[in-house]
C-alpha cells in the first residue's frame, strides 16, 4: 500500500471538518476524493500531501509517518499540484520546471547534467518541448497546469496530489489534463490521488472512489458502485439517470431534479 | 539584454559611483590630490577629508543600499506583495521609538542609539512575527500585524515628543535620516551584518523563488515553509535594522530600488540578490554625493533627494515595462 | 515546539553578533567615564568662579554642556563657531572667527561680514569645517546635529567646545568663558556683566506684593503652545514675579492640545505671545484659527483690557544676548508700569 491515513481529524480555521478519516491508497492507482463543498475534501488533501497538520491520525507513505520524515525527503517521491499557485510574469516554462528539481539539489548545488535530462524528459512528457521558452502567464490554461505537471514531473514522484485541477478551464484543456494524468499513471506507474468536482470525470478516470460527506467518508469503492443513484441522493441530493459509457468502459450520469 | 550583462553593468555603476562619492564634496579636492594625499601625505588635510570623512561616509552609504535594497527585496517576496518595504515589518518605527526612548531615558547615553535602534527592530520583528503566527505566519496576517505595531511605534514616538519636547532635539535629525558626520566607527554597526546577510543569501534564492509560487507549491517541492519564511524575515529586519541605526529612518530605498532593479534584471531571485546589491548602493552613493553638492556647503538630508530624484525615475520607468505582479 | 527552539537560536545567535559589534562602542563609552570630572584646584592656582570657570596662565577650565570638564587653550587662531547667537558673543567678547554657520536672518553679526559661511545651522558641511583647519570648534548642545558632529571632529582631533544656552545663567558664563579665552576679560566685565547687573536691579525693583498672573504662548504657523518658566522666556517672567499658568497644567497646554477652557480657568492677567517663523501671516490665521476664534476668548481678562501683547523677535524670540537687560525692563514695563517707567 502506497499511502495511508487514519482515523484522521481536521480543522479548516477554527471548524473541525474531518472527523476521522481512513482512507487507503495502493500503489499505482488513480484514487479520486469527491463530495459536496465543505465536506471536507481539500482539507484532506493537504493533510495528506502534508500542507497541513491534521488535529489527530497519521499519514503513512510506504508504511512510514510522514511526520518523522523530513520534507525533503518527502518531496522526493511525493508531488502535489495545488489550487493555488503564484507566477511571476517572466518565469519560462523551462525555468519553471527546473524548480521540479529542488528536492534533489544538494545544497547549495545548482541544476547538473542529469537534472536537465530529466527537465526535458518532463517536457516532452507534457508536450511542452515547443513552448518552453514561452513565459508561463502566456500560456493557455491547459497549457499552464500541464507545465505546472511537467514541474511536478520533474520531481520524479511516485505519488502525484492534484487538487481540483480542472476547475475552472475549459473543456477541452479539462480533458487535456485529466488524460495526461490517466497517461502518466499508465506509462510511469504514477499513483494518483485527486480531488474533482466534476462527478462524471471521477467515474470515468479513477480506479477508486472515496466520497465525502460533513467530514466523514461517505462510502468509496470502484466507479460503478459509487455512481449509484441512491448515493447521489444522499450526497449529493439530486435525482438522476444512470448510463454506461460504452467507449470509457465506466459508468455516467444526468441530474434530473434537486431534492 | 542578457541578466549576466546588467549585472556587470550595475557593477559598473556601484564602482563609478564610489569613485564619484569620493572626488565630489563641498571642499574641491582633485583627483591627482587625493591619490596623493591618500598615499603621500597623511597628516595634511586633504587626508583628515578623504580618508576621515569621504571614505567612511561612502562606505556607509553603499552599505545601507546593500542592507535596505536587500531587506526589501526579500520582503516583497516573503509577503508576495510588492508594496512591503522594511517599514512594513515595523523596523523603521521601532528603531525611531527605541532611538527617542534612549535620548530621553538617558541622554548621556546617546552613542547608545544605534545599539538600541537596532535591538528595538529586532524585538519588534519578532513580536510582529509572534503575532501573526497561528498554525503559520501568513503573509497577510505579517502584513496587518505590521502595519499595526508600526502604527502604534509611531503613536508612541509621537507620545514621547509632546510629553518631553526639549529631550527631542537629538532625534529630528535620526528621523529624517542623514549619513552626515559618518566615522570609522559608525561602520562597525552596520558592516557585520550586512556580510552575514550577504553569507546567508547566497544559499538562499531558490527557497525565495519557490516560497514566492505558493505555501503548498513550496512545500510540494521540499521546502520547510514556516522555518524559511521566518529565517527571512529575520534577515531581513538584521539587514534594514543595523542600517537604520547608522543612518536613521531611509524609507525610499528597501521600496523602490528592488522594483527598479527587477525591471532591469527580472525577479528571479538568483540575479535580483546580486542586483539589488549593486544597485542599492549606486543609488544611496549618488544621492549622498548630490546632497552634498547641490547646495554647498548646506547639506541637504539623503532622503529628500532619494525621493525627489527617485519617484519620478520610477514612475517613468513603470509607464515603460511591466510591475511584478 | 521545533518553531519556538529555531526561534531561541537565531535570538542567541544575534545577541552574540550584537555583543561583538557592541564592543566597539562599549569600550567608547569606558573611555569616557573614565575622564576625570572632580575638580582640580592646584595650589596658587585661581579657584573656580560663580560659573565653575578655572582661568589660568595659558588655558581656561570649565564644564561643558555634557557635564564634562574640558581645558581649551587661550586666543585660537583658527576659531569657528557654528551657532547663530555664540557668533555673536564671540565677538562682542574679543574673538576672531574663520569659519562660521550662515546667520538665518537678515542680522549679520558686524564684523563676521568675510567669514566663510559652512551652511545653515542643521546641515553643517564637516569637510568645510574640517578644511579650514580650525583648532578650535564651538557647537551647541541643544542641537542635534552638532552632537553627531562631536565623534567625527574628536577624531579628526579637533578641539571643541559643546555649550548648552537655555538660562540667562548660561548667557552670562559663555561671555565670561569666551572672554577669557580671548584674553579679553575687560569686554565681560564691560559688557555682559553689566547686563547682569542691571538684570538684578531690575529684580530688586520688582514689587514683592503683587501677584500678576501671565499665560506665554509661543506661536508658529503650524502650532499654539505655552511656554512654561523652564523656557528662556519663562525665566524672564519667572525673575519679574509673574505667575505662569503654564507651570502647572504644561500637558494641557502643549502645543498637541492646547486648550482654551484651562485658559479660561486660570483667567491671566496678561497673554504674551512669541512668534517663530517668517510668515506673519501665516502665524496670525493660525493664531485666529486655535485660539481666537473662540467666542470665550474676548470673555478672558487680558483680551478685555487690553493686555494682549506680541512680543519683539528680536528680544524674545532669538536669545537677546547683550539685549538681556533691555528685553527685561521692556516686560517690567508692562507688567508693572507704576513701578518700572
Amino acid at each position: 500500500m502506497k499511502m495511508e491515513g487514519k482515523s484522521l481529524y481536521g480543522k479548516y480555521g477554527d471548524k473541525l471538518v474531518l472527523k476521522g478519516i481512513d482512507i487507503k491508497i495502493e500503489n499505482g492507482e488513480i484514487v479520486t476524493i469527491i463530495g459536496p463543498n465543505g465536506s471536507g475534501k481539500s482539507t484532506l488533501i493537504k493533510i495528506l500531501s502534508r500542507c497541513l497538520k491534521p488535529m489527530s491520525g497519521n499519514v503513512f507513505l510506504e508504511g512510514v509517518d510522514i511526520t518523522k520524515i523530513s520534507t525533503k525527503e518527502i518531496a522526493k517521491k511525493v508531488a502535489i499540484l495545488p489550487q493555488v499557485k503564484n507566477v511571476s510574469y517572466d518565469i519560462t516554462v523551462e525555468g519553471l520546471v527546473s524548480y521540479g528539481r529542488y528536492p534533489h539539489l544538494k545544497f547549495g548545488k545548482r541544476i547538473g547534467e542529469k537534472d536537465l535530462e530529466i527537465i526535458h524528459w518532463a517536457l516532452e512528457k507534457t508536450a511542452l518541448t515547443n513552448l518552453k521558452d514561452r513565459y508561463v502567464n502566456t500560456l493557455s490554461g491547459g497549457e499552464r497546469q500541464r507545465a505546472w505537471i511537467a514541474m511536478a514531473l520533474a520531481q520524479k514522484p511516485e505519488v502525484l496530489f492534484l487538487d481540483e485541477p480542472t476547475t475552472y478551464l475549459d473543456i477541452s484543456y479539462q480533458l487535456e489534463v485529466l488524460e495526461l494524468v490517466k497517461e502518466l499513471n499508465e506509462s510511469l506507474g504514477l499513483t494518483v490521488i485527486m480531488v474533482l468536482h466534476d462527478l462524471n470525470q471521477a467515474a470515468r478516470y479513477s480506479d477508486n472512489i472515496y466520497v465525502l460527506k460533513d467530514g466523514e467518508i461517505f462510502q468509496y469503492g470502484r466507479p460503478k458502485n459509487i455512481i449509484e443513484s441512491k448515493l447521489l441522493k444522499d450526497v449529493f441530493r439530486i435525482e438522476s439517470n444512470i448510463y454506461t459509457d460504452e467507449v470509457n468502459n465506466c459508468p455516467y450520469f444526468i441530474a434530473n431534479k434537486i431534492i | 539584454m542578457r541578466k549576466s550583462a546588467v549585472l556587470i553593468i550595475l557593477i559598473l555603476l556601484s564602482v563609478i559611483s564610489f569613485f564619484l562619492s569620493v572626488g565630489i564634496g563641498a571642499v574641491k579636492i582633485s583627483p591627482v590630490d587625493i591619490v596623493r594625499s591618500i598615499f603621500y601625505e597623511q597628516d595634511s588635510v586633504n587626508y583628515q577629508i578623504i580618508w576621515n570623512v569621504r571614505i567612511p561616509r561612502t562606505i556607509t552609504a553603499a552599505l545601507v543600499g546593500i542592507s535596505l535594497s536587500l531587506s526589501g527585496a526579500i520582503l516583497q517576496g516573503v509577503m508576495r506583495n510588492p508594496l512591503a518595504s522594511p517599514n512594513t515589518i515595523g523596523v523603521s518605527s521601532s528603531a525611531g521609538f527605541s532611538a527617542l526612548l534612549i535620548l530621553i531615558l538617558f541622554p548621556n547615553y546617546y552613542n547608545l542609539v544605534p545599539l538600541g535602534a537596532f535591538l528595538g527592530a529586532l524585538l519588534a520583528t519578532l513580536f510582529i512575527y509572534s503575532l501573526s503566527y497561528k498554525n503559520g505566519a501568513l503573509p497577510t496576517r505579517l502584513i496587518l500585524a505590521g502595519v499595526a505595531v508600526s502604527s502604534l511605534f509611531s503613536a508612541g514616538s509621537n507620545g514621547l515628543m509632546t510629553f518631553y519636547p526639549d529631550r527631542v532635539h537629538g532625534v529630528i535629525n535620526f528621523m529624517v535620516g542623514g549619513l552626515s558626520a559618518i566615522t570609522w566607527k559608525d561602520i562597525n554597526m552596520i558592516l557585520p551584518y550586512t556580510i552575514l546577510g550577504i553569507m546567508i543569501l547566497i544559499f538562499l534564492p531558490n527557497r525565495l523563488n519557490i516560497l514566492i509560487l505558493g505555501d503548498e507549491i513550496a512545500t510540494g517541492l521540499g521546502v520547510n515553509v514556516e522555518r524559511t519564511r521566518l529565517i527571512f524575515i529575520i534577515l531581513s529586519s538584521i539587514l534594514a535594522g543595523s542600517a537604520v541605526s547608522v543612518v536613521g529612518l531611509l524609507s525610499f530605498v528597501g521600496l523602490i530600488v528592488p522594483h527598479m532593479t527587477r525591471m532591469f534584471i527580472g525577479s528571479d531571485y538568483k540575479y535580483l540578490f546580486p542586483g539589488s546589491i549593486f544597485f542599492g548602493a549606486s543609488v544611496v552613493m549618488i544621492c549622498d554625493t548630490l546632497s552634498r553638492v547641490l547646495f554647498a556647503p548646506a547639506e541637504i538630508p539623503v532622503g529628500v533627494i532619494m525621493s525627489a530624484f527617485g519617484a519620478p525615475f520610477f514612475l517613468y520607468l513603470l509607464r515603460k515595462k511591466e510591475v511584478m505582479k | 515546539m521545533k518553531i519556538k527552539k529555531i526561534l531561541s537560536l537565531i535570538l542567541i545567535l544575534i545577541l552574540i553578533t550584537t555583543t561583538l559589534a557592541g564592543c566597539a562602542t562599549e569600550s567608547d563609552l569606558e573611555e569616557q567615564s573614565q575622564k576625570p570630572n572632580e575638580e582640580v584646584l592646584e595650589e596658587g592656582k585661581p579657584a573656580e568662579d560663580e560659573y565653575g570657570i578655572v582661568i589660568d596662565k595659558d588655558t581656561v577650565t570649565f564644564e561643558d554642556g555634557r557635564g564634562e570638564e574640558v581645558t581649551i587653550d587661550k586666543n585660537p587662531e583658527r576659531a569657528v563657531v557654528l551657532f547663530a547667537s555664540f557668533v555673536d558673543i564671540w565677538v562682542r567678547n574679543g574673538g576672531e572667527l574663520v569659519g562660521m554657520v550662515e546667520p538665518s536672518d537678515e542680522y549679520i553679526v558686524p564684523g563676521t561680514e568675510d567669514v566663510e559661511t559652512l551652511g545653515k545651522q542643521g546641515s553643517i558641511s564637516l569637510e568645510k569645517v574640517i578644511s579650514l583647519k580650525p583648532d578650535l570648534v564651538v557647537l551647541s548642545y541643544n542641537t542635534g546635529s552638532h552632537l553627531d558632529m562631536i565623534p567625527a571632529l574628536e577624531e579628526n582631533n579637533i578641539p571643541i567646545m559643546v555649550l548648552d544656552y537655555q538660562f540667562k545663567d548660561d548667557y552670562f558664563k559663555i561671555s565670561k568663558l569666551f572672554a577669557a579665552i580671548n584674553d579679553s576679560i575687560e569686554l565681560y566685565e564691560q559688557d555682559a556683566q553689566m547686563v547682569k547687573e542691571e538684570i538684578k536691579n531690575i529684580m530688586d525693583k520688582v514689587p514683592k506684593d503683587e501677584t500678576v498672573k501671565v499665560l506665554v504662548i509661543m506661536a508658529t504657523k503650524n502650532s499654539i503652545a505655552a511656554r512654561n518658566s523652564e523656557t528662556t522666556i519663562g525665566e524672564m517672567f519667572k525673575d519679574l514675579g509673574a505667575i505662569n499658568i503654564a507651570d502647572d497644567s504644561n500637558e494641557k497646554l502643549s502645543d498637541k492640545n492646547f486648550s482654551l477652557e484651562t485658559v479660561l480657568e486660570k483667567d491671566p492677567d496678561f497673554i504674551f505671545v512669541q512668534t517663530m517663523g517668517s510668515d506673519l501671516e501665516a502665524i496670525e490665521e493660525r493664531l485666529v484659527k486655535d485660539v481666537k476664534s473662540n467666542p470665550a476668548w474676548s470673555s478672558l481678562s487680558a483680551v478685555k483690557n487690553d493686555r494682549y501683547i506680541v512680543l519683539d523677535k528680536d528680544l524674545y524670540t532669538y536669545k537677546a544676548n547683550h539685549r538681556y537687560a533691555e528685553a527685561y525692563e521692556k516686560l517690567a514695563r508692562i507688567l508693572y508700569p507704576e513701578v518700572f517707567n
